[in-house]
């Protein structure tokens, strides 16, 4: 099949058609998350899930994707809509949007896992903890890999962590887990250079983990000695250049977080645990060897999450449907015998609607 | 196979060579990074002048 002409100048390198074909959900449509957007999209990724909860302000667009143009609109609404306008045929039921703010539902779980069902891979472009743990355990349920990218407080170090189930690497709170339930991972006064230095290293992990380059996934494997694969990826700037002209002043270290014993996410097996040293063997004896499913993972549950949820308001305010059905059941004992009915019919729909 | 599982196979294998220029580096649980080798040092116990515990 051919390459669409709008990808005629990417890379033989890259597989677009492997890319066309898959489906990467974005959770939190911010400053990294819409610009990663695109640069997936200008590659060839046909298929998207956008969710973001919050409107875009004037005060984002000094490095978000979408311009002053889309102030007050949905963050993810707005994203699908510039990524519409920038790719041809992206568009439809390719761009699938959910206006949810995913730390407000409850069960959090049920609700992550069914926006994400379909994505080949989930990318956490969020900078709330309670959001990131959600997303990290969905993606630990659905199986399905996950990128963290994050930029901290100081804008001065980024890291990208890569979630690739809990029997092959550490989980994101296997890694995440000595920071503080509320540690800011947010740089609210970074220029977009900050943060276009850790969407590209995104990008780039992004195609390889879904198969559409080897010279991207190369970034992701280990060494002889330590043959792991590296899930873990630390930009540090520094206030002056050290390396010359293009580095920018940046250093790029590719790390593997140890697993965390008694992460509440994963159960962090240690290195040497029994699925561990199965996996090995298997690996050492047969290179093919699948690696086992994870059906037997515990499904996380909403009450381990430890920040409070709140329930998402539904789409008929409660107070207005309260009274409603209350009119109508005084309408039904004051009207005639054929109108009582219709408002009988009535009353149990408005219950019904708005779970009153 | 999981999509999980599909990524993993992709990357498990090392780099056939490593540009020698990388070091190998372990992130601990609580953040630190230090090189692969490293271990923790067990504190010196003070036993004092006069110990007679001993």
């Amino acid at each position: 099949m051919n390459v669409p002409r709008q990808f005629a100048r990417v890379p033989d390198t890259v597989d677009v058609q492997r890319l066309q074909e898959s489906t990467v959900g974005i959770v939190g449509l911010g400053s990294v998350g819409s610009q990663l957007a695109l640069q997936l999209a200008q590659v060839g990724v046909g298929n998207f899930v956008l969710v973001e909860g919050k409107a875009l302000k004037l005060e984002h667009t000094s490095r978000h994707l979408c311009g002053a143009g889309y102030v007050g609109r949905n963050k993810a609404e707005a994203t699908a809509e510039a990524l519409s306008q920038a790719i041809v045929g992206l568009h439809g039921k390719r761009l699938k949007v959910f206006p949810h703010n995913i730390t407000r539902t409850k069960p959090a779980t049920r609700f992550v896992v069914d926006l994400l069902a379909d994505c080949d891979l989930i990318v956490a472009s969020t900078d709330s903890r309670d959001a990131q743990r959600r997303i990290n355990r969905s993606a630990l349920r659905l199986e399905v890999p996950a990128i963290f990218p994050g930029i901290d407080a100081d804008a001065d170090r980024a890291e990208v962590f890569i979630s690739l189930g809990s029997r092959a690497s550490a989980c994101f709170e296997c890694w995440d887990g000595f920071r503080a339930p509320d540690a800011a991972l947010r740089a609210v006064g970074a220029l977009n250079t900050d943060v276009l230095a850790i969407v590209h290293p995104t990008a780039r992990l992004c195609i390889g983990l879904l198969g559409a380059s080897t010279e991207a996934a190369e970034a992701l494997r280990g060494t002889r000695r330590d043959p792991r694969p590296r899930t873990l990826h630390m930009i540090r700037r520094f206030d002056a250049p050290r390396e010359g002209v293009f580095s920018g002043g940046q250093t790029y270290v590719r790390l593997t977080p140890d697993p965390r014993p008694g992460c509440p996410a994963c159960g962090g097996q240690a290195p040497g645990a029994p699925e561990r040293r199965t996996m090995a063997r298997a690996q050492a004896t047969n290179s093919r060897a699948p690696i086992r499913p994870q059906s037997s993972l515990p499904a996380p549950r909403a009450s381990d999450f430890s920040l409070p949820s709140i329930e998402i308001p539904h789409p008929l305010n409660i107070p207005v449907a309260g009274i409603a059905v209350v009119v109508c059941v005084v309408l039904i004992f004051v009207s005639p015998p054929f109108l009582a009915l219709f408002w009988l019919v009535l009353a149990a729909a408005i219950s019904y609607l708005s779970g009153f | 196979m999981s999509k999980a599982a599909v990524a993993y196979e992709l990357i498990r294998e090392p780099k056939a060579e490593s540009s020698g220029q990388e070091a190998d580096l372990r992130a601990l649980p609580d953040g630190r990074i230090v090189p692969l080798d490293w271990r923790e040092e067990e504190p010196e116990i003070d036993r004092g002048s006069d110990a007679t515990w001993d």
